[in-house]
C-alpha cells in the first residue's frame, strides 16, 4: 500500500511536469495528494527521558504534516496503546483507526546524552519497513526527531530527507519605514531562533556555506555595502574583500573556497559580477558589461553560474561558465525575472518573477524551458531550496502599514504552500544543507 | 532595429563633432547605454524567437516520421503512447540480491551496541529486505563514522521508473500526461523522434515508406527541389497511400520554403482533397489560405482560413494559428 502511495507521488511528479506548457502562461500549476494517513505513537519515556519523550514525537508528526506527503493520525484515534517498544502491533486495530504507516519509538537517557530508537510498519501489509536509532546530547533532542522523521519521509515517499537543516534569514522589527533587520537562524520548522547581529546595520541576503559553519552576507552600513562571512561558532564577522565600491549579493561556491558577489562600477551606473578566492584573497572579474549584473549563483557542480542582468533593457536571468564564457539569456516570459538559484539538484532555477503587478516564484530548466510558477501575489520573492530540491521557500510581504514579510514554503508541485512560523517578520531565506 | 542603428551613429557622430560639456556627455553616455540595452533586448529575443521557430519546424516535421516498418501504416508518429516506444524510457531494476533474505532483521545494531528485537516476519519478503536500507546510525556525534543509509532517489521528475514485480506500479502501463500525450523521460528532446528514422542507407527495395522517408529526409535537408520531385513521384505512384495526404502537404511546404505560392496553393488544395480528414488537413487548408493570401486573392484566403475553425473544430492548435492569421491577414 505505502509503495502504491510512492507510486502515485512519482506519477504526480511525472504528470506535473508533463503540463509546463500550462505555465509558461502564467498559470499557477498546482498539484493535489491525499497525504498518507500515519499514526506516530508517543514515544516510550524511560527514567529520565520523560520530557523529551513527548516533545520528539511531537516533532516528527509536524515535519511530516509539513512535508504535504503526510496526515498524522491525532493520538485520541488510537485503540491499542503502545506501552513496550518490544510489543507486535496489532495490526487490525491500527487500521480500523485508518492508519496506513505506523511509527513506535523508545526514548532513553543516559547522563546528558539521550538515545531515541523506532520501528516503522506498514499497517495493510503488517511489514516491518526499518527502524533505526540515534544518539545525541539531549539538548539536541529536536534534531534527534527530524533525524527519524527524516529517515521514515525518505522510506516512504523516495524522496532524499530534508528536515534536519536550518534556515538563514533576515529578522525585520520596528515601523515598515524604518524597519531593524537583524540576521537570524532557526531550525527549519521555525524552531530555536537565535538572533546573531545588533541591528545597526541593514542586513541583506544572508547564504550559509556550504559546511553551515559559516554565513555570507551583505550589509548596507551608514555609507556603503559591503559582503561580510560570519563564523557561526565564534560570532566573528569579516568583511569580504576591500572593494572601494559597494558589493552585494555574496554567495558560496559549492566547494566553499570562493565567494561570488557583484561590485558597483565606479559611477554607481553600473555593476558586475566578481569572484573572490578566500585562500588567496585574489578577486577576479567574471562579467564586464555596461548594466547591472547581480544575484549570481553556482551550479552545484561549479561549473555554470545564473545571474540576473538588465543588459537587454528589462531584467533577466542569463547563465554563463564559471570563468563568464559564454554568457546565455535564458528567461523570455512575459516580464522580469531576477534572483536565480540553482536546484541542489542541478536541475532547475528557481526565480522571482514581476509581471502584470505582481511578484510571483517559479522554477525552470537551467535552459529557460519548462517555466512553472508556484505562487503569486502582491510581492513574492527570495526563492531559496530545500537540500533534496523538492521545497521552495520564500518570502512574502503583504500591503499596508502593518504589512511586513513572512517566510513561506512551497512543494515544487505548487503543492502545500503554508507560512514558516517566526515571531517576527522575516525576509530574504536561505536554506542549510542536509546538517551532519 | 535598422532604423534605431542609424539613429545610434547619428547620435555618436554629433557626439564627436559638437563639443560638449562634461553634463551633457554623461547624459548622452547613459541615454546610449540605454539604446544598448534596448537593442540587446532585441537581439536576445530575435534569437529565441529563431530558435523556437526552428524547434517548432524541427518537431512539426519530425511528426511526419514513418512508423517501424513492422507497424501498420495507419499508426503515425503521434503515437508515443505504444508500449513500443514506452520501453525506451523505462529502466529495469535489477532484483536485489538481498531479496532472498527474509530474517526480518532490518535493523542491525543500535547506536550504543545493543540490538533491537527480532521484528515479526512480515508476510511480503520484499518489504523486509526493504527495511535493510535503514540501517542504524551511531548517533549524531561527528566522530561517528557510521553513515545514515538512505533509500535510492525516487524517479525524478519525469522520469517512468519501472515497477517491480509485485509493486502495484506501472509495469506494462502507458503513462498519459493531462495533454493525452505520453509521459516521456526528461532527456527525450524532440529532436530525438528523428533517431526512429530509418538511415537513408539501409532500403535496398524502395517501399512507399522509404521513398516517403527519403523525400522527407531532403526536406530536412533544405534539398527544396529533390524533395519536390520526390513527393510528385509518391503521389503519382502510391495515390492510395495512408499517407498520401501527408505527401501532398509536405510538398506544398517545399514550394512555400521556396516561396512559389501558385504551387504551394495547389499541393496544399490538393492534400485537403485527397485526405480531408487526414491529420495534415487541417494544416493544409490554413497554409493554402495563406499561399493565396501571397497571391493577393484575399477574400478567397479569408473565407479558407476562416473556414478552419468550423472545418477541424478539434484541431485546437492549427484552429489557433487561423485565428491569428485571420487577424493578422486583415480578414476580421
Amino acid at each position: 500500500m505505502i509503495k502504491l502511495f510512492r507510486a502515485l507521488l512519482i506519477f504526480m511528479v511525472v504528470a506535473l511536469s508533463a503540463n509546463h506548457a500550462l505555465a509558461v502562461n502564467g498559470t499557477v500549476t498546482s498539484g493535489k495528494i491525499d497525504p498518507l494517513p500515519i499514526a506516530i505513537t508517543p514515544f516510550i519515556a524511560n527514567a529520565g527521558s520523560e520530557n523529551d519523550a513527548a516533545a520528539i514525537s511531537g516533532v516528527i508528526a509536524n515535519d511530516l504534516a509539513r512535508s504535504g506527503y503526510f496526515s498524522p493520525l491525532a493520538p485520541e484515534s488510537f485503540i491499542e496503546k503502545i506501552t513496550s517498544f518490544d510489543q507486535t502491533p496489532n495490526f487490525a486495530s491500527w487500521s480500523q483507526a485508518k492508519a496506513q504507516a505506523l511509527v513506535m519509538g523508545n526514548v532513553t537517557g543516559s547522563g546528558d546524552k539521550i538515545t531515541v530508537a523506532f520501528k516503522l510498519y506498514d499497517v495493510n501489509t503488517q511489514a516491518f519497513l526499518g527502524g533505526s536509532s540515534f544518539t545525541a546530547p539531549s539538548k539536541l533532542s529536536r534534531r534527534l526527531a527530524h533525524k527519524v522523521a527524516d529517515l521514515i519521509y525518505n522510506k516512504i515517499t523516495g524522496f532524499a530527507p530534508y528536515f534536519d537543516t536550518r534556515i538563514v534569514y533576515v529578522d525585520e522589527t520596528g515601523p515598515k519605514n524604518a524597519r531593524i533587520k537583524k540576521l537570524a537562524m532557526m531550525d527549519q520548522d521555525g524552531f530555536n531562533p537565535r538572533i546573531l547581529s545588533n541591528g545597526k546595520e541593514i542586513l541583506l541576503t544572508p547564504r550559509f556555506s556550504p559546511t553551515t559553519q559559516e554565513i555570507t552576507y551583505s550589509a548596507i552600513g551608514s555609507d556603503s555595502s559591503r559582503v561580510y562571512i560570519y563564523n557561526i561558532d565564534t560570532g566573528q564577522k569579516e568583511i569580504v574583500g576591500d572593494f572601494k565600491n559597494m558589493s552585494f549579493a555574496p554567495r558560496f561556491s559549492p566547494d566553499g573556497q570562493k565567494v561570488i558577489m557583484s561590485l558597483e562600477s565606479d559611477d554607481g551606473r553600473n555593476a558586475n559580477i566578481y569572484e573572490l578566492d578566500l585562500r588567496s584573497r585574489q578577486t577576479r572579474q567574471i562579467t564586464n558589461e555596461p548594466s547591472i549584473n547581480t544575484a549570481p549563483c553556482y551550479s552545484p557542480d561549479g561549473s555554470r553560474i545564473a545571474f540576473e542582468s538588465d543588459r537587454g533593457g528589462s531584467q533577466q536571468i542569463y547563465v554563463m561558465g564559471a570563468d563568464g564564457s559564454n554568457q546565455q539569456r535564458v528567461s523570455f516570459g512575459n516580464g522580469a525575472y531576477s534572483t536565480p538559484v540553482w536546484s541542489p539538484d542541478g536541475k532547475y532555477l528557481a526565480f522571482t518573477k514581476q509581471s502584470d503587478g505582481g511578484f510571483g516564484i517559479g522554477i525552470m530548466n537551467v535552459d529557460g524551458s519548462g517555466e512553472r510558477i508556484l505562487t503569486e501575489g502582491f510581492h513574492n520573492e527570495g526563492p531559496t531550496w530545500s537540500p533534496n530540491s523538492r521545497v521552495v521557500m520564500f518570502f512574502r510581504d503583504t500591503r499596508g502599514e502593518t504589512g511586513g514579510a513572512q517566510l513561506w514554503s512551497v512543494d515544487i508541485s505548487g503543492y502545500n504552500e503554508q507560512q514558516v512560523p517566526t515571531a517576527d517578520f522575516a525576509s530574504d531565506p536561505a536554506w542549510s544543507p542536509l546538517l551532519k | 532595429m535598422f532604423k534605431r542603428s542609424i539613429f545610434l551613429i547619428a547620435m555618436l557622430t554629433s557626439a564627436a563633432l559638437t563639443p560638449l560639456r562634461a553634463d551633457d556627455l554623461s547624459n548622452r553616455v547613459d541615454q546610449l547605454q540605454d539604446q544598448i540595452r534596448q537593442l540587446t533586448g532585441q537581439i536576445e529575443l530575435l534569437n529565441y524567437q529563431v530558435k523556437q521557430l526552428q524547434i517548432q519546424r524541427k518537431q512539426a516535421l519530425a511528426s511526419d516520421v514513418l512508423p517501424a516498418p513492422n507497424v501498420p501504416n495507419t499508426q503515425n508518429a503521434d503515437s508515443m503512447a505504444s508500449p513500443q516506444t514506452f520501453k525506451r524510457f523505462v529502466k529495469p531494476t535489477a532484483p536485489s540480491q538481498e531479496a532472498n533474505d527474509a530474517s526480518g532483521q532490518g535493523v542491525e545494531e543500535i547506536g550504543d551496541g545493543s540490538a533491537l528485537p527480532p521484528q515479526p516476519a512480515g508476510p511480503q519478503i520484499q518489504q523486509v529486505q526493504q527495511a535493510q536500507q535503514l540501517q542504524i546510525n551511531g548517533g549524531m556525534n561527528p566522530a561517528s563514522t557510521q553513515q545514515m543509509v538512505l533509500a535510492p532517489p525516487p524517479g525524478t521528475l519525469g522520469m517512468l521508473k519501472a515497477a517491480k514485480p509485485g509493486d502495484g506500479g506501472f509495469q506494462g502501463k502507458v503513462l498519459v500526461g493531462p495533454d493525452g500525450t505520453a509521459v516521456a523521460d526528461d532527456a527525450q528532446q524532440p529532436g530525438d523522434q528523428l533517431a526512429v528514422a530509418q538511415p537513408a542507407s539501409a532500403p535496398v527495395v524502395d517501399t512507399p515508406d522509404d521513398l516517403f522517408q527519403r523525400n522527407y529526409q531532403a526536406l530536412l535537408q533544405l534539398r527544396y527541389p529533390d524533395a519536390e520531385a520526390g513527393f510528385k513521384d509518391f503521389i503519382v505512384k502510391y495515390p492510395n497511400h495512408a499517407m498520401v495526404g501527408s505527401a501532398a502537404y509536405w510538398l506544398g511546404e517545399a514550394y512555400w520554403a521556396e516561396q512559389n505560392f501558385g504551387a504551394a496553393a495547389q499541393a496544399y488544395q490538393d492534400s485537403y482533397h485527397r485526405d480531408a480528414k487526414g491529420r495534415r488537413a487541417p494544416d493544409s487548408l490554413l497554409k493554402l489560405g495563406l499561399s493565396l493570401s501571397r497571391l493577393g486573392q484575399k477574400d478567397q484566403a479569408c473565407t479558407i482560413i476562416g473556414s478552419v475553425d468550423t472545418e477541424y473544430p478539434n484541431a485546437v492548435d492549427v484552429k489557433k494559428r487561423a485565428q491569428a492569421a485571420f487577424k493578422r491577414e486583415g480578414c476580421g
